[in-house]
C-alpha cells in the first residue's frame, strides 16, 4: 500500500498550490456540470477527497497495453477537458477522484498497492 | 451511476503504475451533497418537498430560511414561473434551471459546504507540505 511518505515523495515535485488557486479550484469544482447529480441530498452527504496530483490535468493515453499520462496540448471535447498548462496555472496540482473517473473507470484500484486495467463496462 | 462513496483517488507514478490514495489523505476528506451545487436551486428537488426533509439537507438553515425554501418548492410545482437570474450576474456555470429566490435561500448552505470544501484542502496540504506559514502580522 502506497503510504504517507511514499506519496509525499512521488508528489515533491508538484509545489504547493497557492490560495488563489485553491479557492479557484473549489468554485470550479462546486459549480461544474453534472457530477453534482449523483451526490444524495442528505446530509452528511458523501466524502470528497482533494489530493495532490503530479499528472493533474493529463490525459490518460493506452500505449502498447500500458496507460501513460501525458499533457493535454488544446482543449479537449468535454469542457472540464482544459489546456494542462491553462489547469496548473488555474488550479496548480489540486485533484479530486471526480476528475479522473474517466482514467479510474478503466483501472481497478487496490489498496494494497499496484491496481490492474479493468475491463470496460458496457452502458 | 457510481456513488462518490465508492469512488477511490488514484495516482500515478513516473511508470505508469497506478496507487490508491494513502489512509491519510483520504480522511481529509469534506463531506458534500447535492446542493452545494448552483443547479440544486430547482423546483425537481424542492417541488414537493416536506418541512422534515428541509431540516435533514439543511446544516445551515434556520426555521425561517427552511420554511421559505418549501414555499418556494410548492410555489414552482403550482406553476409559477422560475425567477430568473439578471443577464449582468448570470447563474455561476450558465445554470439554466436554477430558480434565483430558491438560489439565494440555499446560498448558506451552498457556501458552508464550499467553505468545508477549502478546509479540506487546507488539511490535505498540511499532511503533505508541512502546515502553512500564518499570515504576517501588521
Amino acid at each position: 500500500m502506497l503510504g504517507l511518505s511514499a506519496y509525499r515523495q512521488l508528489v515533491a515535485t508538484a509545489p504547493r498550490p497557492t490560495e488563489e488557486q485553491c479557492t479557484d479550484f473549489v468554485r470550479y469544482v462546486a459549480t461544474a456540470h453534472s457530477w453534482y447529480k449523483h451526490l444524495p441530498y442528505r446530509l452528511p452527504g458523501v466524502p470528497l477527497v482533494f489530493y495532490i496530483d503530479p499528472f493533474a490535468g493529463c490525459d490518460a493515453v493506452r500505449e502498447g497495453g500500458a496507460t501513460r499520462l501525458v499533457p493535454r496540448e488544446s482543449q479537449g471535447f468535454h469542457y472540464s477537458a482544459l489546456p494542462t498548462m491553462d489547469y496548473r496555472r488555474r488550479f496548480g496540482h489540486l485533484s479530486l477522484p471526480e476528475t479522473r473517473r474517466h482514467t479510474r473507470q478503466r483501472h481497478e484500484c487496490r489498496r494494497d498497492g499496484v491496481t490492474r486495467r479493468r475491463p470496460r463496462r458496457h452502458q | 451511476m457510481v456513488s462518490l462513496a465508492d469512488d477511490l483517488g488514484v495516482i500515478s507514478d513516473s511508470e505508469g503504475r497506478w496507487w490508491a490514495l494513502p489512509a491519510e489523505i483520504e480522511q481529509t476528506a469534506a463531506s458534500v451533497t447535492g446542493l452545494v451545487h448552483p443547479g440544486a436551486a430547482q423546483q425537481l428537488i424542492w417541488g414537493r418537498a416536506s418541512p422534515d426533509v428541509a431540516s435533514l439537507i439543511l446544516e445551515s438553515g434556520d426555521r425561517d430560511t427552511m420554511a421559505r425554501i418549501i414555499e418556494r418548492g410548492r410555489q414552482l410545482d403550482d406553476g409559477e414561473p422560475y425567477s430568473k437570474f439578471p443577464l449582468e450576474h448570470p447563474a455561476p456555470s450558465g445554470e439554466r434551471w436554477a430558480d434565483r429566490i430558491l438560489y439565494d435561500l440555499l446560498g448558506p448552505e451552498r457556501r458552508r459546504q464550499q467553505a468545508a470544501m477549502l478546509e479540506a484542502i487546507h488539511r490535505m496540504l498540511d499532511l503533505v507540505y508541512g502546515a502553512a506559514d500564518p499570515p504576517a502580522s501588521t
